[in-house]
């Protein structure tokens, strides 16, 4: 075989990655923080598979979310998809498996995936994904449950200084029932999500909604903090529809920094989650010296019916190895060596060390 | 906040503006970081091309270039303010004396063969017009390709068009026009969002 196709072989296919020694000790006792505590919170673990039929999901992917999905085939000629995202295979399995009754349903997960990535960009690592659902549970006590548990997640984790922003996809979606057309809609998200002020206003103006354009621009692109919402006043020229939609964020975020005043909250309508499948709110935190969110979530409450079961849902994904100082900083676990000349002695003497709690090598 | 800056005339216009706003970069001969005045900002000086990588991994949050740059680098950012200077076109150009029916790429005759800098915009462009296109990369003096015989056509950034000229070129089509400005990282930018809209804000002022 031509060795420069060997040599190239010792990397890893794009999207994938090894952890080992102190970096996967570490990143062990994050996750394991992390399952800890969804469990306190009464969540139980789920294991999605690892590939599943690509036709189930086609209809629930976006052009780029399928561009960057790797697929095979199996053996009687069906295309398979490689998981890539958590939250859509474990839709399916709760959308096939649950009943009615058995709502609400608290469900964690802590799994790799794989997404193809550009070989030479190496800065997403969002290949560990450790998050939860909560099936079962709509509007604002969900949101607002699901928003508490992720920042004490981040803290779990040892995140430290992040903030949180939080929109809504509602306001996409309320956008093109207020006028904008459905065939703008890919335009018009990537016009919020990358803050271009100038397209935002094209498109708006080519609408019926172009009287009230600045007024909702200044909605979409104004970051607040959650001290600014006590009292907020909205422009006069706001659509009742996206007014409500706002205002149920700012409630939501009220409740939450009520209850947790020492984190930083902002209300950012340009927040809109990463998937087409969100139809509420949304949020991404982010960190000091993090090159993206390290966590995102928010709610998709069609989603499940897309699977056979009526349920609205809401959850978080954390991308565990974006968080800096799981990076930054090694396990702590250091073993120690046992005494003694022969294996005889030395095991004998590792017994009893690791009996007071001691790691320890032959 | 660190901020990238290209290296070379740019960097000079940029530091003229930051200057302008209060945070004059001061940077001695072969070296390559400068923090201002104030000690708010720090400045890495690094290749044009290479801008958006750094700014993409988080090395600097903010960054100056081109949009052309940025397209070619493929990554996403929020574009903050556009400078006032750097503005130009990007044209598809060939050889002066090519007759017009020999451009039959746009009634469908023919493959379109352009030797560029700007394989993605190039590819992006005439594929999004239906129009197919081989494409050659090259990393300079790109007006040697039709000159040689390379590819008839070139796509490059065309300013006063004397070097089009000097090699017999002209412009056949105008494909677009690029603008240098002042971009975030957007997760960088939802972290220090006041800090940065107040230093757009400065930067704004002094451009008004």
């Amino acid at each position: 075989m031509n060795q420069s196709r060997v040599n190239r072989r010792l990397s890893l296919p794009t999207g994938t990655e090894t952890l080992l020694l102190q970096e996967a000790a570490r990143h062990r006792q994050v996750t394991f923080a992390l399952e800890t505590l969804f469990q306190r919170w009464g969540y139980l673990p789920a294991e999605t598979p690892i590939v599943d039929y690509f036709e189930v999901y086609r209809r629930l992917l976006s052009e780029a979310d399928t561009r960057n999905t790797y697929r095979t085939l199996d053996r009687a000629g069906e295309l398979l998809m490689i998981r890539a995202d958590t939250t859509l295979f474990l839709a399916k399995q709760l959308g096939v498996h649950l009943r009615t009754e058995e709502l609400p349903v608290r469900v964690y997960y802590n799994e790799q995936i794989l997404r193809y990535e550009v070989e030479h960009d190496i800065s997403r690592n969002e290949y560990q994904q450790a998050g939860v659902e909560l099936v079962g549970v709509a509007g604002h006590d969900g949101d607002t449950e699901i928003l508490l548990l992720l920042l004490e997640s981040l803290a779990a984790a040892d995140a430290k200084e992040t903030v949180i922003h939080i929109g809504s996809r509602a306001l996409l979606d309320t956008l093109v029932e207020l006028g904008v057309p459905p065939d703008k809609y890919a335009e018009l998200r990537e016009a919020i999500v990358f803050r271009r002020r100038e397209e935002f206003r094209e498109i708006l103006d080519a609408t019926n909604l172009a009287p009230n354009t600045p007024a909702i621009e200044e909605i979409v692109f104004t970051i607040r903090p959650a001290s600014d919402l006590q009292d907020v006043h909205l422009p006069e020229m706001v659509p009742d529809a996206l007014e409500r939609v706002v205002h149920n964020v700012i409630l939501t975020i009220r409740t939450v920094a009520a209850l947790r005043p020492e984190d930083r909250l902002f209300l950012d309508m340009s927040e809109l989650g990463s998937h087409d499948y969100y139809t509420g709110i949304a949020f991404g935190a982010y960190a000091e010296g993090a090159d993206s969110a390290i966590a995102r979530g928010g709610r998709y409450d069609r989603l499940l019916r897309s699977f056979g079961c009526e349920s609205p849902s809401v959850g978080f994904s954390i991308f565990t190895r974006k968080i800096p100082s799981v990076g930054a900083q090694d396990s702590g676990i250091k073993p120690a060596s046992a005494d003694g000349t022969t294996i005889e002695e030395r095991y004998q003497n590792a017994k009893v060390r690791r009996g007071a709690g001691e790691a320890v090598q032959l | 906040m660190t901020i990238a800056l290209p290296k070379g005339r740019l960097f000079d216009k940029c530091n003229e503006l930051f200057t302008a706003a209060g945070h004059r970069f001061s940077v001695g001969e072969r070296r390559l970081v400068a923090k201002d005045q104030t000690g708010e900002l720090e400045a890495i000086l690094v290749k044009n091309s290479d801008l958006p990588t750094y700014v993409h991994h988080g090395i600097a949050g903010l960054g100056i270039c081109g949009s052309d740059v940025i397209y070619e680098s493929g990554y996403e950012f929020f574009e903050l303010l556009p400078m006032p200077f750097g503005t130009t076109r990007i044209c598809l150009a060939g050889k002066a004396d090519t007759p017009e029916a020999d451009r039959s790429y746009r009634a469908g005759n023919g493959r379109l063969r352009v030797a560029t800098k700007f394989t993605r915009f190039t590819r992006d462009f005439f594929h999004n017009q239906g129009i197919p296109v081989d494409i050659v990369q090259l990393n300079g003096s790109v007006e040697l390709a039709p000159v040689l015989g390379l590819t008839p056509y070139i796509v490059d950034l065309v300013e006063t068009g004397s070097t089009l000229k000097a090699h017999n070129l002209e412009v056949k089509e105008v494909l677009g026009s690029t603008r240098v400005s002042l971009f975030a990282n957007p997760a960088f930018y939802k972290y220090h969002y006041d800090v940065i809209d107040e230093l757009v804000k400065r930067l704004r002022a002094v451009l008004e």
